[in-house]
């Protein structure tokens, strides 16, 4: 294959888009280029984030899926941080002088949680299918072994934060998510992407049961501050109920109770990213596990 | 905020050269908003997007340049006015990184050693680009479109009179003296000679003639109105008499829709006069009566393997055999029985055309934007019915986004959207390779088959997703790993749309 010529603007054509890109098309708000990866590109307006993945990444409400080839990646338009996204007629943005995203012919992303009208108990086969893929997946991530017992310390921070719920222990609460939030390395650090799993559970759980944030939110909301602002926005999001389709995917599968597509959707979120996966799905794991055992998810 | 409005009445740039300055004014400091365009409805309300209205802007004409600026100062304004006159009024050439010498206008070229002008300017202006060229000696080759049909004619008689050929408008693609023009497959040079009213037809045919091992001197195309009655089949008429002079063609072929009566009497007789075989496929006619000179095809991919039957002097077969199909449709359905609908999506008209003629007469009621059959034609592009084959490259698809060649991303929604469609059990389309194209068609089509696929396996539904690629083994996107992606993807891959639309018919049938 002959390589994109350095010269050619390149027309990016958006296949799914979730509902908060509105905010960058009706150009309500002014939107700039946060971060660019090879297959990731972040835009902000410096309160929320939007993301754009190549299609078959997954969509989500902050999320835009884009047409483009394996071969190819953000980094070759000349994408940088603090480029303005300029809305221009007809639902087309440009990104710098070589890039054009059009968003006029895109899918509205739909939640994969949409259909979860009840929160049944979690099928005890799902639950030891989820935890197996946990411990046999070989990552990077310090929860590693963590349910293995073979992580004694991290194993008692999350067993304070399992108590703190259940005795409504506010301060300690709070001390065992700052211990944990912005845990290893990156932009989504593992002990981030582990609250965000415990959020998304809790979130998806006291929706269907019609109940508002408790205590665990209330905590979580008050040390955001500590990590960086694109992972921050993430939980901030999970506290909601939303995140990337992925994760809703897996969740709403554990949910559906028994669904034939659970191992599938299970794997593909312990795929994601080097721990971000696993580290989201242990989150989902303990929460449910919590949930079926102490009505954890319900509770404070 | 400080605005300005310029309108300059009657004054022509290029549309790309206007665009790369609008790009290059937004980018200037203290400048908010920017729009630098001819005044074609596209820009106007462009325009009037950033804030500008009134009698001014609506008032102008395609033939007038308008100049839109949102400031945060008047210096800024000014300085950014100024640039622009600085770069339009300067006659100077601009060296691209590449080397290549780039002209404002035609005029402007040092045309000595040029034969042909290759002219690709939005429709309003192409005819006067044509003329221009046509008056310096040039052969035209007019990519562009919406081009008036009275301009074409006069565009043509012009060129009868001065002896040149008017390959277009709306021509895809062409191969003079070797040379690729437009959407072009690097193919072997050989003994047919090829006159096509057809872009995506014509470069189907060209790459099976290469890939039966013959080759072309010539590939003229004419646009699709040639064989009306109103142009008379001025530019086909004059490229078989070059072919039919041409020593080193030894067959000729025409390819178009059906013409209109008497033209195709015209061509049929010049073609009975020549002293060269000749092979026709006229599209949506299921063939002719076989002369001695004159042979007829039912689709392109037997006219192609007919011309090179007759240019080799020994018969050739079919892509595929009726056993290679049985095989083919066996596989694709993988033992269960398809009973959805079947959703084409092309980037090629004449491909979606051809399609739809085939799987008409296996007596398949298929609808379409492109339809000839009124009865067949969709109310809404937008919606599917039943079976249905989109022309995606037409006018309704591409007005202010590319053409699906270049940008086969922009049907990848549409794909998507049909194949969650429960009643959807095929999914088709078309991937064109050549210079010009994208250059990995395969490569964003692909990650849609694999996402289709999972659609489909959550659904717990059969889908079977076919792709025709059309590309020759010089085509620089690599023939070879683009037929593997789309595969490893889990699309079944011919390089015959007749195929294609065959295997589709057995499938539907079975």
């Amino acid at each position: 294959m002959y390589a994109d010529d350095d010269r050619t603007e390149r027309y990016l054509s958006v296949v799914e888009v979730g509902p908060d890109f509105d905010a960058l098309l009706a150009g309500e708000r002014e939107f700039h280029v946060h971060s660019v990866f090879a297959r990731a590109l972040n835009l902000t307006d410096g309160r929320t984030f939007l993301t754009m993945l190549p299609l078959g990444r997954g969509c989500g409400a902050s999320y835009a899926t884009l047409a483009l080839a394996e071969g190819e990646a953000f980094f070759r338009w000349d994408l940088v941080p603090g480029l303005e996204a300029r809305m221009l007629p007809g639902k087309k943005v440009r990104l710098g002088p070589r890039v054009m995203v059009d968003f006029s012919r895109a899918i509205p992303w739909e939640s994969p949680l949409r259909a979860i009208r009840a929160v049944p108990a979690v099928e005890k086969e799902d639950m030891q299918a989820l935890r197996q893929a946990l411990i046999d997946r070989p990552v990077a991530s310090p929860f590693q072994g963590v349910l293995e017992g073979r992580k004694p310390e991290l194993g008692a921070i999350l067993d304070r934060m399992k108590a703190c719920v259940l005795l409504r222990d506010g301060p300690e609460l709070e001390r065992a998510i700052a211990a944990v939030l912005g845990l290893g390395p990156g932009l989504t650090p593992s002990g981030d992407d582990l609250i965000l799993g415990l959020c998304m559970a809790r979130a998806v759980v006291r929706t269907v049961e019609g109940r508002s944030r408790g205590l665990w939110e209330a905590s979580v909301s008050r040390q955001l501050g500590n990590t960086h602002a694109l992972s921050a926005f993430f939980i901030e999001r999970a506290l909601e109920g939303r995140s990337h389709e992925v994760v809703e995917r897996a969740l709403a599968c554990l949910l559906a109770c028994g669904s034939a597509q659970t191992k599938v959707a299970v794997e593909r979120l312990l795929g994601v990213g080097a721990t971000s996966g696993f580290d989201i799905g242990l989150g989902l794991y303990l929460a449910l596990e919590w949930q079926g055992r102490y009505d954890w998810c319900s509770r404070a | 905020m400080f605005t300005r409005l310029v309108v300059k009445a009657n004054t022509y740039h290029d549309s790309v050269v206007l665009m790369s300055l609008t790009r290059e004014i937004q980018r200037l400091a203290g400048i908010r908003e920017a729009q630098v365009g001819m005044a074609t409805d596209l820009n106007k309300e462009g325009v009037r997007k950033i804030g500008f209205s009134g009698p001014e802007v609506e008032g102008a004409t395609p033939n007038d340049l308008v100049i839109a600026l949102v400031g945060e100062s008047e210096e800024a304004v000014d300085e950014a006015e100024k640039l622009i006159y600085l770069k339009l009024e300067s006659k100077a050439r601009a060296q691209t990184a590449q080397g290549e010498t780039l002209y404002n206008s035609l005029a402007e070229a040092p045309i000595q050693e040029a034969g042909i002008a290759a002219i690709s300017v939005p429709g309003a202006y192409a005819a006067r680009e044509a003329r221009n060229a046509l008056k310096r000696g040039l052969h035209v080759f007019l990519f562009s479109d919406n081009v008036p049909l009275e301009d074409e004619l006069a565009l043509k008689q012009l060129g009868q009179r001065e002896g040149l050929l008017v390959m277009g408008p709306d021509c895809g693609t062409a191969v003079i003296g070797g040379l690729g023009l437009g959407f072009a497959n690097k193919v072997k040079r050989g003994c047919i000679g090829i006159v096509a009213a057809s872009g995506t037809g014509l470069q189907q045919v060209l790459v099976i003639i290469d890939r039966l091992g013959e080759g072309v001197t010539e590939a003229i195309g004419t646009g699709g109105r040639d064989l009306r009655k109103e142009v008379g089949g001025i530019t086909t008429l004059m490229g078989l008499e070059l072919l039919e002079r041409d020593e080193r063609t030894m067959v000729k072929m025409v390819i178009s829709k059906p013409p209109d009566a008497d033209v195709r009497e015209k061509v049929l007789s010049l073609l009975e006069q020549g002293s060269k075989p000749a092979v026709v496929c006229f599209m949506g006619e299921a063939g002719g009566k076989d002369t001695e000179k004159v042979r007829f095809a039912g689709n392109l991919e037997e006219a192609a393997v007919m011309a090179c039957s007759l240019a080799g002097g020994r018969a050739r077969q079919r892509l595929y055999s009726g056993e290679e199909m049985e095989v083919v449709a066996r596989e694709a359905v993988d033992g269960e029985p398809v009973t959805g609908h079947l959703r084409g999506l092309y980037g090629g008209g004449t491909l979606c055309e051809e399609t739809l003629c085939i799987l008409g007469r296996a007596g398949l009621e298929v609808y379409s934007n492109v339809a000839w059959k009124p009865e067949c034609l969709l109310a809404d592009p937008e919606e599917s019915r039943a079976h249905t084959c989109i022309d995606m490259g037409d006018d309704y698809f591409t007005r202010g986004r590319p053409h699906p060649m270049l940008e086969p991303g922009l049907r990848v929604p549409r794909y998507l959207a049909e194949a969650r469609e429960p009643d959807v059990g095929i999914l088709l389309f078309d991937v064109v390779l050549g210079y010009g194209c994208h250059p990995d068609p395969a490569g964003v089509m692909a990650e849609a088959v694999r996402e289709a696929g999972n659609i489909a396996r959550r659904g717990g539904r059969k889908l079977v997703q076919i792709a025709v690629l059309v590309g020759a083994s010089g085509d620089p996107q690599s023939l070879g790993q683009q037929e593997k992606v789309l595969r490893d993807a889990g699309a079944v891959v011919l390089s015959s749309n007749y195929a294609a639309a065959e295997l589709v018919a057995r499938i539907l049938r079975a």
